[in-house]
């Protein structure tokens, strides 16, 4: 299954990147001189995403301009979740993630990833206007407000 | 005879009368003084007298005075010390009394204030302990919690650094997945 191009944005990052590329493809349209669609499809974007684009226009009838308008509208409207992990995540557990998402959630949602070491592992989600604290911190305290005070007693402190 | 002369004799008899009735009244002014002056003798002796017979009984009334106010004296001296005497035992008496009444209320006092003053001790011992003890035990809490907090901080931190540093990628990445799979569960509910 050919890859579309959906599917390499998977983050914040990902999407500004795509949008810069979309808005040099779709500026050079408007260039007179010949050749500056190529040359800017070569130059100001990625080989990977180029290929994608070629094809999906190729597929939409050839018409770049209605799909770069589209396309950038579309990765502008897409939805952003914001999940806070405790470290550098590895591009497998982004891929990882982003395919739960979709699974889970559906297309069109892209990762905002901010890191705080202090809540320990897990992952702190906000998405849609709703939030839940899956760290191990929080789940750490909330077993400590169980189970620390009976933990305590064993040194006499209770 | 003539007028003149007339007039001459009857001016003589007039003053013959007038000089002899002068004479009658010299006389008679002074048979007036000399019995004034009889009766002012007689007055002055009888005054006397009578002056003399009051001295003597006044004399009289005084020394019987003097007598009576002796006796007075002397009976009024016995009574007011017999009076003395009885009030002086009754003073005595009373005195006994009072004292005998001040050394039990005293004594009653004495017990009262010693026993009031050992409840009062007795309640701010009890007092100063029971607001010892809250001390205590509010110290007691507070050092649970610093203890709880400190705990609860060292812990943290020990299991930031363990898991931070020890923890397998395997294990981060499906702590993060067990999150997505958690908050799934919470949306849905």
């Amino acid at each position: 299954m050919q890859p579309k191009l959906e599917d390499i944005i998977a983050t914040v990052e990902d999407q500004h990147q795509l949008l810069e590329e979309l808005a040099a493809l779709e500026e050079s349209l408007y260039k007179t001189n010949e050749g500056k669609w190529e040359e800017t499809l070569n130059s100001k974007v990625r080989p990977e995403v180029a290929e994608i684009i070629v094809r999906e226009i190729v597929n939409a009838g050839n018409d770049k301009k209605k799909y770069l308008r589209e396309m950038i509208d579309a990765v502008k409207q897409m939805k952003t979740m914001k999940i806070t992990l405790a470290f550098a995540p590895t591009t497998n557990l982004v891929n990882n993630i982003t395919k739960w998402i979709k699974l889970a959630l559906g297309a069109g949602i892209i990762l905002k990833i901010d890191i705080d070491k202090n809540i320990l592992g897990g992952a702190r989600i906000a998405f849609d206007g709703k939030y839940y604290d899956g760290s191990l911190k929080q789940k750490w305290e909330n077993t400590w407000q169980e189970k620390g005070k009976e933990f305590l007693k064993q040194f006499n402190y209770g | 005879m003539s007028i003149e002369l007339i007039g001459i004799i009857i001016l003589s008899v007039v003053l013959g009368v007038v000089l002899a009735a002068y004479e009658r009244l010299i006389r008679k002014l002074d048979k007036y003084q000399r019995e004034q002056e009889i009766i002012d003798a007689q007055s002055k002796q009888r005054a006397a007298k009578i002056v003399e017979a009051a001295k003597e009984k006044a004399l009289a009334i005084l020394e019987n005075t003097k007598i009576d106010a002796k006796e007075s004296q002397e009976d009024i001296d016995k009574k007011l010390e017999q009076i003395t005497n009885k009030q002086m035992d009754y003073y005595k008496e009373l005195l006994q009394s009072i004292s005998e009444n001040i050394k039990d209320d005293a004594k009653k006092v004495l017990e009262q204030q010693a026993t009031g003053a050992q409840n009062t001790v007795i309640q701010k011992i009890e007092d100063d302990y029971s607001e010892a003890k809250k001390q205590v035990e509010a110290y007691k809490q507070e050092q649970m919690k610093q203890i709880d907090a400190r705990s609860g901080e060292i812990i943290k931190e020990f299991t930031r650094l363990a898991l931070g540093k020890a923890m397998p990628e395997e294990l981060k990445q499906a702590l993060v997945m067990e999150a997505l799979e958690e908050a799934k569960k919470t949306y849905a509910a």
